[in-house]
């Protein structure tokens, strides 16, 4: 059989292209898509069916199509449900008929289609029910094998994708006739235009129909105004585009193949999700033909007739033998086209009665097919009219069920589609989504005369809402020609009729869904299987809604639509998460010696979004606890150097900077001397600590307030509301000097020694002072603060000095018998000490579970003062801050564990507390926690059971105060 | 007494390089001042700076000023006049930025696959606060085909990474259309 | 979903954080009886329809009463809290 007929507008046949199939080599042509390739190669089942396993041919030229799913092969893995009616062919395209095995022509699992009496709808409910023992062990290994179509691929995914935004004036969604001629009357009026094509090439509907516009060909008419569109630079044009979303605010998701049909895509990205934002739409989508179900009609070979019609005009797909059968008048000029083409109809079916017209084929009005016939593949239909069969022998069944409105974009957000008699399908109702109006034969205007005028009248409309002009433009003439059909949704006959091709259901399985009761649409839906395929029913939704009504008696419309939800086509999660991979997930923050810690070998922890050193390994370190303790000795002993610039530094200045940290601190700040430092604990308005760190005062107007590393943010944000909300015309302003100061921690008893190398002398500061200072040249900041009980400074200096100060400050920390330490080290030290972290400060303590209820003002009003005195907050039932010493110091601590008496079952009901943060300290020799324990400060003394149940971690544990390193603080201040 | 020296943002980042028609470079920091009147103290501060900028709104007066978010600009350079602390808070802020720019005809392009924001409709100079991809942005639009790209110093290699991958993007798709 | 600030115009909404319905802005004294604290903490409508609500527009660091339709979502009204009331 010659399969190629002459002419063909989409491809280039001097081109060939090589490609395999199944392991087969082919070749098609430069233009052409998998599919047109396919059916050019003389491949008919391209694919088999979801339930029963059936040969499944090409039913659709577009991306509606439920059956040509295949697996292509791309950066070395298969990627499953491609559609080979979108995928453009390249040289060197390897795809794979998928739900097969061995192969699509001989498949194992179509011993299915045999048992079909019992794999009827609904029959996972009622097959996989009982014995209950039977689901983990063997139904649900057996749904998984069976379930889903194709096969994931287990690989990392090493394609590219991208994600981008556009914004513009006026979004029209499809270019034919409607489109084409709005994105005309748009650009002219000099509106931002972006018009979008799911298709490789603009133009719609007469790319594949042929006919005359404006008196020439329609194909030349498309060339003409696409030539003016891209001329015009407030027009951008998208085609392999598909919208495929629409959301609040005039927001639009589009996907766009931008390198899925490249042989050698290099660093093009496979496909783009754009974010379109548009003030206004046009939904220009055009319409979908829908198959009638009749017994047989799945049989490869059966395929749309606009489909038939378009392989023909584009790919110059010769069919072979064609049978139309169809409803509508669109139906017989199709075939009156197309054979005056040379294309060999071999009859004309058509279920009316009233059906006349010349043709040079056999007319049969009044006619069903009511059978087909082909092993692998359609030979003959029957045909039954006025109750008499016959047969005709065809390669190809092309049929027209009438028209159905693609507006599911339309019902994005909620809103219902009317039902319109006269084309006997549902259409948008004007309004429906704000911002978007369908036009065209999106909302059923169906001749080609009708949808260039209605695309017209949807930009002026548009432009209007714009306040733009619309200019004067020309309608160009065009076909006119009425449609009217008879609704055809099944017919009635023996032998099972497909409505849903991809989940494979039939007319049959609808009725009986409705007959046990699932007579809603949704039910319908879910019990069936019904249009939950990645097709999302787009040919079968209104065949089977058209059924489910006959069967219950009720009306189309009275039965109503399921819900449209997006998205329209199916997205690869690859796209969803464009840009989200690998370092894009998201931002890192360093600090200035980032790269001399990496340097030195430390494993990076990380803390909120920055990375920091967790210890400083040492060649002959048997572990890491070996580095760490180090790092304790040498502040213990020496001197440790820490970078804490990750802490967040918020300067607050102005007159009302004092008045308004008393108002967020429970302390009063405006009393602090300048040139002082004080502790500070925020609290959220309900009571609970939000946050803790040191506000030293700068100047008279001048303070500087510190967070901890991960609530940075969050203290920002929360001190811009008080400030906002509450304290307005109040002289002062806040701003984040975070990343303006690198800040180094240098403690240990030799810390003093240390400043005097880096400063020239040991400076005057006593316990929580500051002052400025000089290191050379560069004016820094020095406080005498410590998160570790030993005498303490922090240095800041401008962060362009940050690496080169830390650099110098260890090398001196060395020479002294210390060095760097780390996140480990640190938290030792601060454990030892009975010091907080948002370990403790966990979003339900209050002040007063932490002991620091002497830290809450009486004499003022501050954030969270009224409530955290409620009742329940304070009292023998909370949970209180206790530090915990195990009986034997060797026994390790694990976080997270609960607390029980020693002889009580490790049950909710018996539950002391749990444990927030452990260390090993080798100042003390022991293991050390610190845990929330109901009335904890009145049990000091008392002994009970750790439990870590997960990490089966069990040990006897004696409560005790926090602070297990002296007690007093003499180090510190000292 | 030590002697410290300096490092830049994109110290190690392998700044400027090309792709396609796009060129990503990094600004060698000047001094930067947050200027942030306080309430109702604006009018006193238009009188000493001679005007402060509104919203997006890029000036100069004598300094350049660069709105920078709610009631506060970045001043550029030296030389603020005197007495500007009895109406506004002041912070240096010259280490807290890493800024680039980012050149070329297919900047735009470049950008649209980061920031959400229609930056054709913005006029030249402006500026924005806004993100690029997670990362916090000020970004000043030169022309048409530069901007200013500012986010802070700890971020400057995301802020490179998120660049150089759109930038090959922009530049491979320009490679086969 | 796209959201006006005063500042900064319409924006996408990733560049915002909501916490909830703009009640908090009425804020007791602090010699309010507890029930009051109680209602300003924690009771809220969840209305369906028009609601007001407070977010923050992290880029430039502009708090929001926002007025949106819970049921449309249309977006009818934006104020600067400090110029809220
Ligand atoms: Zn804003």
């Amino acid at each position: 059989m010659k399969r190629r007929a002459s002419g063909g507008s989409a491809i280039e046949r001097a081109r060939g292209v090589p490609f395999r199939f199944d392991g087969r080599e082919m070749r098609g042509c430069r233009g052409d898509t998998l599919a047109s390739a396919l059916l050019a190669n003389g491949v008919r089942p391209v694919g088999r069916s979801f339930k029963y396993h059936r040969p499944r041919g090409v039913l659709t030229a577009g991306s509606e199509e439920p059956n040509a799913l295949v697996e292509l092969k791309r950066d070395g893995a298969y990627q499953p449900n491609i559609r080979a009616t979108l995928q453009e062919l390249h040289p060197g395209l390897e795809a794979r008929a998928q739900n097969c095995w061995p192969s699509v022509r001989r498949d194992v699992l179509a011993v299915n289609d045999l048992l079909a009496p019992f794999l009827s709808a609904g029959f996972y409910y009622k097959t996989f029910m009982w014995p209950r023992a039977f689901w983990e062990g063997l139904y649900e290994p057996l749904i998984r094998r069976a379930a889903g179509l194709g096969r994931l691929p287990r690989a990392y995914d090493a394609s590219l994708h991208e994600r981008a935004f556009a914004f513009c004036d006026l979004l029209v969604i499809g270019s034919g006739p409607t489109g084409l001629m709005a994105a005309l009357t748009a650009g002219r009026a000099g509106a931002d235009v972006v018009l979008v094509e799911e298709d490789r090439q603009m133009g719609g509907l007469p790319l594949s129909q042929g006919g005359q516009i404006d008196g020439r060909g329609a194909d030349g008419w498309v060339q003409r105004v696409l030539r003016e569109l891209q001329g015009l630079p407030n027009v951008r044009l998208m085609p392999r585009t598909s919208v495929f979303g629409v959301y609040d605010g005039g927001v639009f998701g589009a996907l766009e193949r931008v390198g899925q049909h490249l042989a050698e895509p290099g660093l093009v990205p496979r496909e783009c999700y754009w974010r379109i934002t548009a003030k206004r739409a046009i939904l220009a989508s055009g319409a979908l033909e829908r198959p009638i179900a009749h017994p047989g009609n799945d049989r490869p070979g059966v395929m749309l007739l606009s489909a038939v019609a378009s392989y023909w005009q584009r790919w110059a797909v010769d069919p072979g033998r064609v049978v139309v059968f169809g409803n509508n008048d669109h139906a017989l000029t199709t075939a009156q086209a197309l054979a005056a083409e040379g294309m060999q109809i071999a009859a004309y079916i058509d279920s009316r009665e009233d059906v006349a017209g010349e043709a040079p084929f056999p007319l049969r009005a009044g006619a069903e097919v009511v059978g087909t016939r082909g092993r692998q593949g359609l030979r003959e239909v029957t045909i039954r009219a006025r109750g008499r069969e016959s047969r005709i022998a065809c390669d190809t069944l092309g049929l027209s069920g009438g028209w159905n409105p693609t507006l599911a974009l339309t019902c994005h957000q909620g809103a219902r589609p009317v039902w319109d008699e006269a084309i006997a399908a549902f259409v948008p109702r004007p309004g429906m989504l704000p911002g978007l109006e369908a036009a065209g034969a999106a909302r059923g205007c169906f001749s080609t005369a009708a949808c260039l005028a209605d695309g017209v009248e949807a930009a002026r409309a548009a432009l209007a809402e714009l306040g733009l002009t619309a200019p004067d433009i020309a309608l160009p003439e065009a076909d006119d020609s009425p449609y009217t059909l008879r609704p055809l949704w099944q017919v009635k006959a023996p032998g099972r009729a497909w409505l849903d091709f991809a989940n494979d259901v039939t007319t049959k399985d609808v009725k009986l869904a409705a007959q046990e009761g699932f007579a809603s649409v949704e039910h319908m839906k879910r019990y069936t299987t019904q249009g939950m395929a990645p097709d999302q029913g787009k040919s079968s939704n209104m065949g089977a809604l058209a059924v489910l009504a006959d069967a219950t008696g009720g009306s189309i419309p009275g039965t109503g639509t399921t819900t449209f939800r997006p998205p329209f086509v199916p997205v690869s999660i690859g796209a969803l998460g464009a840009g989200a991979r690998g370092k894009g997930f998201r931002p890192e923050r360093r600090t200035t010696s980032d790269t001399q810690v990496r340097a030195l070998g430390a494993p990076m922890i990380e803390a909120g979004l920055w990375y920091r050193p967790s210890y400083f390994p040492k060649p002959g370190d048997p572990d890491w606890r070996t580095a760490c303790n180090r790092e304790v000795g040498y502040v213990r002993k020496a001197v440790g150097v820490c970078d804490v610039s990750t802490l967040g530094k918020i300067a607050v200045q102005g007159p009302d900077a004092g008045r308004f940290l008393d108002f967020v601190y429970t302390g009063t700040m405006s009393r602090l001397a300048v040139g002082r430092v004080r502790y500070g604990l925020m609290l959220r308005e309900d009571g609970h600590v939000m946050d803790d760190g040191t506000c030293a005062r700068l100047g008279e107007q001048d303070y500087l307030v510190t967070t901890t590393t991960a609530a940075a943010g969050e203290v920002m944000r929360h001190l811009e509301f008080v400030q906002q909300a509450f304290c307005r015309g109040w002289q002062l302003r806040l701003c984040s000097v975070t990343e303006q100061w690198a800040q180094m921690a240098i403690a240990g008893p030799l810390a003093g020694e240390l400043l005097a190398h880096v400063l020239g002398e040991v400076p005057d500061l006593p316990f929580m002072g500051y002052q400025p200072v000089q290191v050379g040249p560069v004016a820094a900041r020095l406080f005498r603060i410590s998160f570790s009980g030993e005498r303490g400074y922090e240095l800041a200096v401008p962060a362009r000095y940050g690496a080169d100060l830390f650099r110098q400050l260890v090398a001196l920390a060395e020479g002294l018998g210390g060095g760097a330490y780390g996140m480990e080290a640190l938290n030792v030290l601060r454990i030892e000490k009975g010091f907080l972290t948002h370990a403790e400060i966990d979003g339900f303590v209050t002040a007063f579970d932490l002991g620091l209820q002497g830290m809450m003002s009486r004499k003022k009003d501050f954030i969270g003062k009224a409530a955290s005195g409620r009742p329940g907050l304070t009292g023998a039932e909370r949970l209180q801050l206790v530090g915990l010493r195990p009986q034997d110091p060797t026994a390790e601590l694990t976080a997270g564990a609960h607390l029980y008496p020693r002889e009580a079952p490790a049950k909710a009901t018996h539950g002391q507390g749990h444990v927030k943060s452990v260390c090993y300290s080798p100042t003390l020799g022991t293991w050390l926690g610190l845990a929330l324990v109901t009335n904890g400060r009145a049990r000091h003394g008392e002994m009970l059971r750790l439990d870590d149940g997960l990490r089966g971690n069990r040990c006897e544990v004696t409560l005790c105060d926090p602070v297990f390193f002296d007690p007093e603080g003499g180090r510190m201040r000292d | 007494m030590i002697e410290l020296s300096a490092s830049q943002p994109f110290a190690g980042l392998h700044l400027p390089f090309s792709h396609g028609a796009t060129r990503l470079s990094a600004i060698v920091p000047a001094r930067m001042t947050m200027i942030a009147p306080f309430p109702g103290k604006t009018e006193a501060l238009v009188k000493l700076l001679g005007g402060f900028p509104a919203p997006g709104e890029v000036f100069e007066p004598h300094l350049r000023l660069v709105w920078a978010g709610r009631e506060q600009a970045l001043a550029f350079g030296e030389g603020l006049p005197d007495g500007l602390e009895t109406c506004a808070s002041l912070n240096d802020q010259s280490d807290s930025w890493a800024g680039a720019i980012l050149e070329g005809e297919d900047a735009k392009a470049v950008l649209a696959r980061l920031v959400a924001m229609d930056l054709r409709a913005l006029p030249a100079p402006s500026s924005a606060r806004t993100m690029l991809g997670h990362l916090p942005l000020l970004l000043v639009k030169e022309s048409e085909a530069e901007f200013q790209l500012w986010t802070y110093r700890s971020m400057a290699g995301s802020l490179k990474n998120d660049l150089d991958q759109a930038m090959r993007s922009v530049a491979a798709r320009r490679a086969v259309t | 979903m796209r959201l006006p600030c005063p500042c900064c115009g319409w924006r996408d909404l990733r560049e915002f954080t909501c916490i909830g319905a703009a009640d908090y802005l009425e804020r007791p004294t602090a010699d309010a009886p507890p029930e009051a604290w109680d209602a300003y903490l924690h009771v809220r409508d969840n209305p369906a329809g028009p609601a007001r609500e407070l977010w923050y527009h992290d880029p430039c660091g502009t708090w929001l009463v926002v007025e949106r339709d819970t049921v449309m979502h249309a977006v009818t009204g934006s104020r600067a809290v400090e110029d809220a009331q």
